[in-house]
């Protein structure tokens, strides 16, 4: 178990990653702390995937003339499309937030 | 009869363009919006209709989004049970917003009005994207314009309760859609795919299953979280219990209904068979322990919104149990407790609103007897109850005795207790609701009339279908059965 | 007492991931599962049955343009959503001018590079068919421009130069943009969002082209438009 963890070392690292983000969203009571914990997780999930779409010695996926291996296009195609969704969650986060805030110091004035 | 291949696509671009159309046209015309979603929705009945007719005559059909064949492209795959469930999502979409029109007007503000529709509109278009998707990265997307929607209409009306409840759903939805991701990423590194059929038939020529069996718990755990099952519920009562009336509806009778159809996808057609028999019997426990806690909690609530709220938790648990049985039964059972769940359960908290929106009462006491003021509207909301506690005649009768039948054949004693306890405190918690308001003397100050005849028909409706499916079951026995029967032949 | 139990939970469940880890194939791997199929279509045929040479702008605009599709949804729903929280900024309401006027250099300068960071983010955006870059990137370099904006003229100005009521139009625009041609794919007889249904050559890349730069500038705009109603709360 070991031995093959080592070679997959970038996964290791996300997995570990995530668990840190875990961490913040389940326990740290600010609310931004708390987004910045989903980031945390959604970074280390884009690491794994790209992890998993290398190729040793791929270029990266531009077809050129004269290159004959690249590194497998989906799984950045997926995070492209993952990224994006992480931007809208974020910002849906953000705003729930700025509005709670809001809220709660207009009731304290 | 070409066209109704193009129909399951048409009915997740439709709603989505007609949103998005609203905010373009909201510059000249306010008061578009709700006619256009009407007129969506009626739409999607009429393709759903079609459909039904289609895989009754034909059966189950695939429809390749842009002609690429998986594991390329995108796949979208139509059997009998995807059917079913696009009948529901457009039945009760249909009802809940005409509901809306009148409720929405007093409890949001003028701005927010057509905001709301729009939402409920991605809400609906993203839902059935949801069910027909075959592709577990397409399903990802479609779960995450179904879950921001749900948490900003849940935050909608902006008052402090309601933002806590949605910021807390926020969370545990986010946690619950990174789950997916992280699962489809151990399952597309062995398998190369993300296609439900391709990956299925890889799944097979596998000699070390460790790697997908963890793809499969992360999805099933994000599917846990998204259908309120119970050391995940936590989001859920003060959830669906702040938004407003017609948005608990939705997502009461739909969206949490829609984890449970998840959690079948997952076990049945993307990954049959792999699991060891410690991981049923984890799942089954646990849900047996929310069957029966969410009934407690709901036994001791006193805000009637937040009671129904805890009484979904323990139903869909009911719904829940039937998928870890892999049995014809069993699954027989949860897919009409979703029917029951859907309709009842909308019943239900559509109720709830025309008392709302009648004298603003929210908590039980308030309304003792309020049964004599408002009589039409409190009978529907007793045939709802009724279904709930799963009186015989009633729609929920059905689906929880061939959820017995499928414990007790294959002698899982545990389940069998769960499912009798959980009923009977079901039944409980409804004489109590129905003992206050309909026997309780009535508080002689306040004035109260029957709901407004757009709350009341919708409200009809509902409890109509509720009786029709509990004294004739078969009707939806058509799609069902042939339907858990393919499944079923997946497994094997 | 809660942390604890959280800790014991994570090591427990970090365990269980780290043996699934181990499992997996060895990264890199040329024959690994993943590398097989993706280069059997995606590498072998992209470039002649998409027309882009940049695989990922092949598979987020043709092989897998549902999804796009849905993408952009995403980001129309948190606008929304942010519209119906919230509510629409609107110019000189509660004025409060810069606190400190902007220093002559730094307004020179970005009037100056204003036009090439829009000049560079459609580039980007366009270039992404054959190259590197695509739609998002530039949508993302566009928001940028009128958030830099924001903050160098102040919120006030940049509300009154680019008003909603002319943002309200490019917001909608990409999902539109795909309806559009998912119908005219459907009345030319193939499938939902096939690009390659007509026989005229190019028309396929004028296509892609179309849904790029729309693509570009909905998420632009948009996420600015984000900027601008997250903005207004602050100041208020």
């Amino acid at each position: 178990m070991l031995k093959a963890s080592f070679s997959n070392l970038i996964y290791v690292v996300s997995m570990i990653l995530f668990l840190i983000g875990f961490y913040a969203v389940a326990m740290r009571p600010s609310l931004i702390k708390k987004i910045i914990g989903i980031n945390i997780m959604e970074t280390a999930i884009f690491l794994f995937l790209i992890g998993i779409g290398n190729k040793k010695g791929g270029a990266s996926p531009l077809v050129v003339e004269g290159i004959e291996k690249y590194v497998n296009p989906f799984p950045q195609a997926m995070v492209l499309m993952a990224l994006v969704v992480g931007v809208g969650t974020t910002a849906l986060a953000l705003i729930l937030a700025v509005r709670l805030f809001e809220c709660e110091n207009g009731e304290k004035r | 009869m070409s066209f109704v291949l193009h129909l399951p696509v048409l009915m997740v671009a439709v709603p989505i363009a007609v949103a998005v159309l609203i905010s373009v046209l909201l510059t000249f015309k306010r008061n578009i919006a709700f006619v256009l979603s009407v007129l969506t929705m009626i739409f999607c009945l009429i393709s759903s209709l079609f459909l039904m007719v289609k895989v009754i005559t034909e059966g189950s059909f695939v429809y390749y989004v842009s002609d690429w064949p998986p594991p390329w492209g995108i796949e979208i795959f139509i059997d009998r049970l995807s059917v079913y469930m696009l009948l529901l999502i457009a039945i009760v979409g249909l009802i809940s917003i005409i509901y809306s029109e009148l409720y929405i007007k007093k409890v949001l503000d003028h701005q927010k009005i057509p905001f709301y529709y729009m939402l409920v509109l991605f809400l609906i278009g993203s839902i059935v994207g949801f069910v027909i998707s075959g592709d577990i990265f397409n399903m990802f997307i479609f779960f995450e314009i179904l879950s921001l929607s749900s948490y900003s209409l849940v935050a909608i009306s902006g008052d402090r309760e309601a933002l806590r409840a949605g910021f807390r759903y926020l969370v545990m939805g986010i946690v619950s859609s990174l789950f997916i991701l992280l699962g489809l990423g151990f399952i597309y590194s062995v398998t190369g795919t993300l296609n439900f059929t391709q990956i299925a038939l890889r799944v097979k020529e596998l000699s070390d299953l460790t790697v997908i069996q963890t793809g499969a718990l992360l999805l099933i755990v994000a599917f846990i979280i998204e259908a309120a099952i119970f050391p995940l519920h936590v989001w859920l009562p003060k959830a669906h219990g702040k938004a407003p009336a017609p948005v608990s509806a939705l997502l009461s009778g739909l969206v949490i209904g829609i984890g449970v159809f998840g959690m079948i996808k997952v076990v049945y057609y993307i990954l049959p068979g792999v699991y060891p028999v410690s991981f049923v019997v984890f799942f089954r426990g646990l849900i047996s322990v929310g069957i029966i806690l969410g009934a407690i909690f709901a036994l001791f609530e006193n805000d009637l919104k937040i009671l129904l709220a805890q009484s979904s938790i323990s139903q869909i648990g009911f719904a829940a149990i039937g998928v870890f049985f892999f049995s014809y039964s069993g699954l027989m059972g949860s897919m009409l407790q979703l029917l029951n769940h859907a309709f009842a359960k909308s019943a239900l908290f559509l109720g709830a609103g025309a008392v709302i929106y009648k004298t603003g009462f929210r908590n039980l006491d308030e309304m003792k007897g309020i049964g004599k003021r408002m009589p039409i509207t409190m009978g529907f909301f007793a045939i709802g109850l009724a279904s709930i506690a799963s009186i015989p005649m009633t729609c929920g009768f059905v689906s929880k005795y061939y959820l017995c039948l499928a414990a007790i054949k294959q002698g899982l004693w545990g389940s069998v207790g769960a499912i009798l306890l959980g009923g009977f405190l079901s039944l409980l918690y409804c004489l109590r609701i129905i003992s206050c308001i309909f026997f309780e003397k009535p508080d002689s100050k306040v004035e109260v009339k029957e709901a407004p005849l757009k709350m009341l028909l919708p409200l009809g409706v509902l409890a109509f279908l509720t009786i029709f499916f509990g004294v004739f079951p078969r009707a939806a026995f058509v799609l069902i059965e042939p339907g858990v029967k393919e499944i079923l032949g997946f497994l094997r | 007492m809660k942390k604890f139990i959280v800790i014991v939970l994570l090591v427990l469940v970090g365990l269980f991931l780290l043996l699934a880890v181990s499992k997996m194939p060895i990264m890199g791997d040329p024959d690994s599962p993943t590398n097989a199929i993706a280069t059997s279509r995606y590498i072998a045929k992209g470039p002649q049955e998409t027309g882009c040479n940049n695989l990922v702008s092949a598979i987020i605009l043709n092989y897998r343009v549902y999804d796009t599709f849905g993408e952009i949804t995403v980001i129309f729903v948190t606008l929304t959503a942010a519209l119906a929280i919230l509510g629409r900024e609107k110019a000189g309401e509660g004025v409060s001018p810069l606190k400190v006027s902007p220093s002559p250099l730094v307004s020179t300068i970005m009037i100056i590079y204003i036009p090439f960071f829009i000049v560079f983010a459609f580039y980007v955006a366009i270039h992404g068919f054959n190259s590197i870059g695509g739609g998002f990137q530039g949508g993302v370099i566009l928001a940028s421009v009128l958030v830099i904006y924001a903050l160098v003229f102040g919120y006030d100005e940049a509300v009154r130069k680019f008003p909603p009521k002319r943002r309200i139009l490019f917001e909608g625009l990409a999902p539109l943009c795909f309806v559009v041609v998912g119908f005219m794919s459907i009345l030319a007889g193939t499938n939902f969002l096939n690009l390659n249904f007509s026989s005229v050559s190019h028309f396929r890349n004028f296509l892609t082209l179309i849904l790029e730069i729309s693509l570009g500038l909905t998420s632009g705009v948009a996420i600015a438009s984000l900027f601008y109603i997250l903005k207004k709360v602050e100041r208020e």
